[in-house]
């Protein structure tokens, strides 16, 4: 009993932590009705600056809070007025791509200039113990407690009682019927967004002495904050901070009690679940314009030709080029396979889904154990895989079902934690840090080889690429794609027209853990030893982000996303410019923002648009000037 | 009587496609103007454009004797021109005095006085001040919609279908009150409405638009006195186009 009450007490720290950062992301939500995905990673980054300046550097302790609060301020300030409120009224999936473009910008950042510093930040409070009925703890666990505490209080008053408050308040619930009151949505945006990350950054400070300094791990922070914020419904302080504390509790008990490994960070996905599940469709979306324009989903006209270029060119580029190119060609062939499951999910039906490289993960864990220990031979095991994960698709896309937008990003980016720490950092089943071996793949007895043969293994996964391409360019066209266009521009409508829309997500959601399956699969042969830091929950966010850049509805933008991908062709182009690599992670968020405010319909469709207005100059009278009828020509095909 | 609303010679439209073609339009101070038309004629697109929300292509927009910029709602709403809106934009989530309260009294005045102000007009909403706004009646959000307008003290107050979804009886309650505000405010008020009858007989003019032009205008008795001409500018465009 003394023990539950120690961890108990022990995990208020970190649980009056999450409820920082998750009161910050309740004030963005309220204020612009934005979840930013970032917190963890804003946190971590001041934790990690605190922890090297004040450890390192010698800083003074307060120098160095004011200076991580107030660079979040301006950090935050700055990223609403250059990104976030030019797309106020863009869609929500813009909206939460874009704050995850900033987590992986922040965290690219800050493992760029810290790496992972060895230094232990110093304590900020008082570390005495004290002895309470025979309990013994560090005093520091109640400062952190009591900030939590009276923070939250504040808040609550601010938002109850002042102007300012009200006004947030009303600006998430009708941002035009607040300005025609005469408050600006801009400057109360800008305002929570600051306030917002100020807290992150505040939270970040004050766990910076009793946390490891690795930016990975604290950008994961934002689960727990999310699932607390989403407990609260993104409204109330006092519950948002309870769920927070309780979540700390009861993940610092169970480290005391549950030997297995990632059963901390599967509770708040089986909080939110529960929460999802119990609350329906009540959860908030915004009041405002919620039905603002989709991505552009244009239909594939003419398949012959775009699918035989989707052959053909890597295949010529794999008998023509070195090495690196070969494997750069493979790895983008990988890539597209796995952002065609997320053009089918999230594309297609609005689902957002961050846990795309869970099921990828899973299908090569299997793959591995169905060649090593059952000797299955190439290529079943990777359709076998992709067969595997498909209930397991469907399972976690049952909270789709009652849950949408935000929400479900954030039980999906909960799911892929949850698979992460539970499954794969299972080291009895996945092999721990070396990962499981994939034996070197072998056809009719020539050997396939990804090292020894990367052309064949090359043109191997361009068949299967050009398969599933084809696969998904005829979902689109059939009448399920139009099921599922109907599901994600409008339930209820879809409904109303006679479209089982609880089938046809779940149908996506079958599909393309099928498709991520067979992506995980190819991808376990070509790498040979299946390490789980592939699959980590940010790796699904890179996806969805990369997808997103390159068009998240259409397969040009999947080909697109595996063109751009980390090891694919572009990149290899580009490394040859001296250190790009290592920031890689940090351009594709940049790019990623960016490419939200100036081309929300991703790369390839402008592509596709510039395209359709080259061909239409000239078929026409040259000397005419009509510019291209904005997006008309693509979403007369919608 | 100095104008309050101005609109000379304006076109304005969505994404290229026009609604307005060259309509002048304008409301003094004091003065109950309705603005008719139907489906499609062009009269919230008016309101949204002289509201700031909407940019207009071409023409001269006013309010208060400065142009109108495009782009910045707020603005407008600070210097006195208020909207009540068809979705009537109350924030549900706040209740009926925080409503009230959310709303900038003009200087010197007290929050009180206007709110006791508002429960003179409206009467009905005192035993809802405490209620969220969402579980009001459509007739009582209506009333704290322009109850909630008239804290501000507007000199310019437009109403977009103020008896949308509502009672007839509840619109023939409502409608003298607006006329009690354009007196006692002196505020150019501006209404858009669909019950021609009605609202005739509580204007002082009336503009009636079609396909974005003014077809009609005149002196609210005139227009009730010749329905015929009433009736044929609403049809005859129609008819004949």
């Amino acid at each position: 009993m003394k023990d539950v009450l120690l961890f108990a007490i022990l995990g208020t720290g970190a649980g009056a932590v999450y409820a920082m950062i998750a009161m910050g992301i309740v004030l963005i939500q309220k204020g612009t009705g934005a979840v930013n995905f970032a917190q963890g990673a804003i946190a971590g980054a001041c934790a990690i600056y605190f922890g090297v300046s004040t450890g390192n550097d010698g800083t003074p302790l307060v120098q160095a809070a004011l200076t991580a609060v107030l660079a979040a301020g301006l950090g935050g300030l700055i990223f609403y007025v250059l990104v976030m409120r030019p797309l106020r009224n863009a869609p929500l999936l813009a909206r939460i791509v874009t704050t995850l473009g900033l987590m992986l910008a922040v965290q690219g950042l800050a493992s760029q200039v810290w790496k992972v510093p060895t230094v232990i930040a110093p304590a900020i409070f008082p570390t005495d113990s004290i002895d309470v009925f025979g309990i013994n703890f560090g005093v520091d666990r109640l400062y952190l407690l009591g900030t939590a505490v009276v923070l939250t209080t504040v808040l609550w008053a601010v938002y109850r009682f002042t102007r300012f408050g009200m006004a947030t308040r009303a600006v998430a619930e009708n941002e035009q019927g607040a300005a025609l009151l005469g408050y600006s949505p801009d400057v109360i945006g800008a305002v929570n967004w600051m306030l917002g990350s100020m807290l992150a950054a505040l939270a970040g400070v004050l766990f910076a002495p009793i946390t490891a300094l690795n930016i990975s791990t604290l950008s994961l922070l934002v689960v727990p904050a999310l699932a607390a914020a989403l407990v609260g419904r993104f409204n109330s302080f006092g519950l948002t901070t309870f769920v927070a504390v309780l979540i700390g509790v009861v993940q610092s008990i169970l480290t005391r009690f549950v030997t297995q490994p990632g059963i901390n960070d599967a509770l708040p996905f089986v909080l939110i679940v529960l929460v999802m599940i119990a609350s329906g469709a009540l959860i908030p979306g915004r009041g405002t314009r919620e039905v603002s324009r989709l991505p552009l989903a244009p239909a594939v006209k003419g398949r012959a030709v775009p699918l035989t270029l989707i052959g053909v060119v890597p295949v010529i580029g794999l008998l023509t080029l070195g090495s690196t190119y070969r494997d750069a060609i493979s790895t983008s062939l990988v890539m597209i396979i796995l952002a065609l499951s997320v053009v089918i999910v999230t594309g297609f039906v609005g689902q957002i889904s961050l846990m795309q490289m869970a099921f990828a993960g899973i299908a090569a864990f299997v793959v591995s154990k169905l060649a090593v220990e059952m000797g299955i031979p190439f290529p079943l095991p990777i359709l076998i895989a992709g067969i595997v994960v498909v209930p397991i698709g469907i399972l976690l896309g049952l909270p789709a079902l009652r849950v949408r937008g935000i929400s479900l990003a954030v039980v999906t980016l909960g799911a892929a934690v949850a698979i992460s720490s539970f499954v794969f950092g299972n080291s009895a089943w996945t092999g721990g840090a070396d990962g499981s071996k994939v034996p070197a793949p072998e056809l009719f007895g020539w050997s396939v080889d990804a090292v020894a043969h990367p052309a064949r293994f090359g043109i191997f996964a361009a068949l299967v690429t050009v398969a599933l391409v084809a696969g998904v360019m005829n979902i689109r066209l059939s009448s399920l794609g139009r099921r599922m266009l109907a599901v994600r521009s409008n339930e209820r409508a879809a409904a109303a027209a006679g479209i089982n829309v609880s089938m046809t997500k779940l149908q996506a959601f079958a599909l393309s853990a099928f498709v991520a399956g067979i992506g995980g699969g190819v991808l376990g042969y070509q790498i040979g030893a299946v390490a789980f830091t592939r699959f980590v929950p940010i790796a699904s966010i890179s996806l969805l982000a990369l997808v997103y850049i390159g068009g998240v509805a259409t397969v040009y933008g999947a080909v697109t996303a595996g063109i751009l991908a980390n090891g694919g062709v572009l990149y290899v182009l580009l490394t040859s410019v001296d250190g790009i690599s290592s920031w890689w992670i940090v351009l594709s968020g940049v790019l990623l923002m960016f490419n939200a405010v100036v081309q929300p319909d991703g790369i390839a469709v402008a592509l596709r648009q510039q395209a359709g207005w080259v061909a239409s100059r000239v078929r026409r009278d040259p000397g005419s000037d009509a510019r291209p009828s904005a997006d008309v020509p693509a979403a007369a095909r919608l | 009587m100095t104008a309050a609303i101005e609109m000379r010679d304006v076109s304005a439209g969505y994404a290229g496609v026009p609604v307005l073609r060259g309509v002048d339009l304008h409301v003094s101070t004091g003065e109950v103007v309705a603005l008719l038309g139907g489906n499609g004629a062009g009269k919230t697109t008016t309101l949204l454009t002289l509201a700031g929300i909407l940019p207009s292509e071409a023409g001269d927009v006013r309010a208060l004797g400065e142009p109108v910029r495009a782009g910045r709602p707020h603005v407008q709403a600070r210097r006195g021109i208020a909207l009540v809106p068809d979705d009537r934009s109350l924030f549900f989530n706040l209740t009926t005095r925080e409503n009230l309260r959310l709303a900038r009294t003009p200087k010197g005045t007290s929050h009180a006085d206007v709110e006791a102000l508002v429960l003179d007009y409206f009467p009905a909403l005192k035993p809802k001040l405490g209620v969220r706004a969402g579980l009001l009646s459509g007739g009582e959000q209506q009333m704290l919609a322009v109850g909630r307008a008239m804290v501000t003290q507007p000199k310019v107050l437009m109403i977009d279908e103020l008896s949308m979804g509502l009672a007839p009886i509840v619109v023939t309650q409502m409608l003298p009150i607006v006329r009690r505000i354009a007196v006692e405010l002196g505020a150019g008020v501006l209404l858009v409405e669909q019950h021609i009858d009605l609202v005739l007989q509580h204007s002082d003019r009336a503009y009636v638009l079609n396909r974005g032009r003014v077809v009609l205008e005149g002196t609210a008795a005139d227009l009730l006195a010749d329905k015929a001409q009433l009736r044929s500018s609403y049809l005859a465009m129609e008819v004949a186009s």
